[in-house]
């Protein structure tokens, strides 16, 4: 097949995917089939075709599968390359946020789909850093174009707290969020990693989750709040300039938007509560 | 081990930031960022490569309500922890 191309974009960042074989420009189209973009690309990624496994000589019975997650990257010059998790520790492509050039290299055809979407967030995830934003462990809300943001780990309620106010409110995501400075203000955006639909809101008010036996916001300073929007930060790679910007970035965004600790249980009135913050 | 006359310097490849007299830094081989109140703040703004162990400490007793044995004793303690982590050397 010749290349064949196909643009998406996440949190106002755009990226234009070349790709050389049929079934993985159909698959991505469908992966980011509410994300397509005609806007100019901020970077490409060139997708290379897959290879057989006799190939690369891989024994998939002793792969753990669950190490699939853990990739490794390590920065040489102005590109980072991207490294599959041990034993195989493949090289996976690089992602150079100078020259805007990302390369997803050739993989055996059964770690292919399982390595590509991984691949293709961090390439947005380093980008979005260079723009000011960043991915967050979180989920998200909306009431009439405003968000509200729920920041914690997994297992610290940002589901449980979705569904409670799925009633009254739009859910914007659920598990992973986008959030970037755009026209002025902080947006949430979903991503195609977890959502099928693309939304956008403007951030009003970031909650940090505390499963407790009563429900109460405490309001935190702005320092406080970026120390704990960070530790929730997808992927933070060991380069100092990236750092430094997602550090100015989080100081401004903790002195724009209130933060709050949000100390909830389960039967917690938690719509009434949050609409009566918006209007105080 | 640290020692009252040793004197340290920021690691210059750790970005940081002070703000209302309290600090976060980013040990960013690790990570993780560490939050600092107004204390460990104070320490790390007075680690300049020129000051002692020992003027740091006389500097929190004069600045904060804290006994010498005290300060000496979280001091040592705090530049220990940042020694290990490579955010002083």
């Amino acid at each position: 097949m010749r290349r064949k191309s196909l643009k998406a974009e996440v949190a106002g960042i755009c990226s234009q995917f070349n790709l050389w074989e049929e079934d993985s420009f159909y698959f991505l189209k469908n992966i980011f089939k509410n994300f397509l973009s005609e806007k100019k690309e901020n970077f490409t990624v060139d997708i290379k075709p897959k290879l057989t496994e006799r190939e690369t000589g891989l024994k998939l019975e002793k792969f753990n599968w669950d190490l699939l997650d853990k990739i490794r990257i390590e920065k040489f010059n102005t590109k980072f390359h991207i490294f599959s998790p041990e034993p195989l520790d493949y090289n996976l492509g690089f992602i150079d946020i100078r020259k805007n050039q990302c390369q997803f290299n050739s993989q055996p055809k059964i770690l292919h789909r399982y390595l590509l979407l991984p691949f293709l967030r961090l390439c947005f995830q380093l980008f979005l850093f260079k723009s000011g934003g960043f991915f967050l462990h979180a989920s998200a809300a909306s009431q009439q174009k405003t968000g509200y943001l729920f920041v914690g780990p997994t297992g610290s309620g940002k589901s449980t707290v979705i569904n409670r106010l799925s009633k009254d409110f739009k859910v914007l995501a659920d598990e992973l969020v986008a959030l970037r400075k755009y026209n002025g203000y902080y947006c949430i955006y979903s991503t195609p990693w977890t959502e099928k639909r693309k939304k956008i809101s403007r951030l009003e008010k970031i909650f940090l989750l505390r499963k407790a036996q009563y429900l109460q916001f405490k309001k935190i300073k702005p320092i406080q709040a970026a120390f704990e929007i960070y530790s929730n930060i997808l992927y933070c790679v060991s380069d100092y300039s990236l750092t430094n910007k997602l550090l100015n970035t989080l100081i401004n965004l903790s002195h724009k938007i209130p933060c709050y600790t949000m100390y909830f249980a389960l039967e917690s009135p938690l719509s009434q509560r949050i609409k009566e913050l918006s209007e105080n | 081990m640290v020692k009252m006359e040793d004197k340290f310097t920021k690691n210059e490849n750790i970005p940081w930031r002070l703000i209302d007299n309290e600090a976060i830094i980013v040990d960013i081989k690790e990570g993780e960022s560490i939050y600092l109140n107004e204390v460990g703040a104070f320490i790390w703004g007075s680690i300049d490569g020129k000051k002692t162990v020992k003027e740091i400490i006389k500097h929190i007793c004069d600045n904060f309500d804290v006994d010498i044995e005290t300060a000496k004793k979280d001091t040592l303690n705090f530049l220990k922890t940042l020694l290990e982590k490579k955010l002083i050397l």
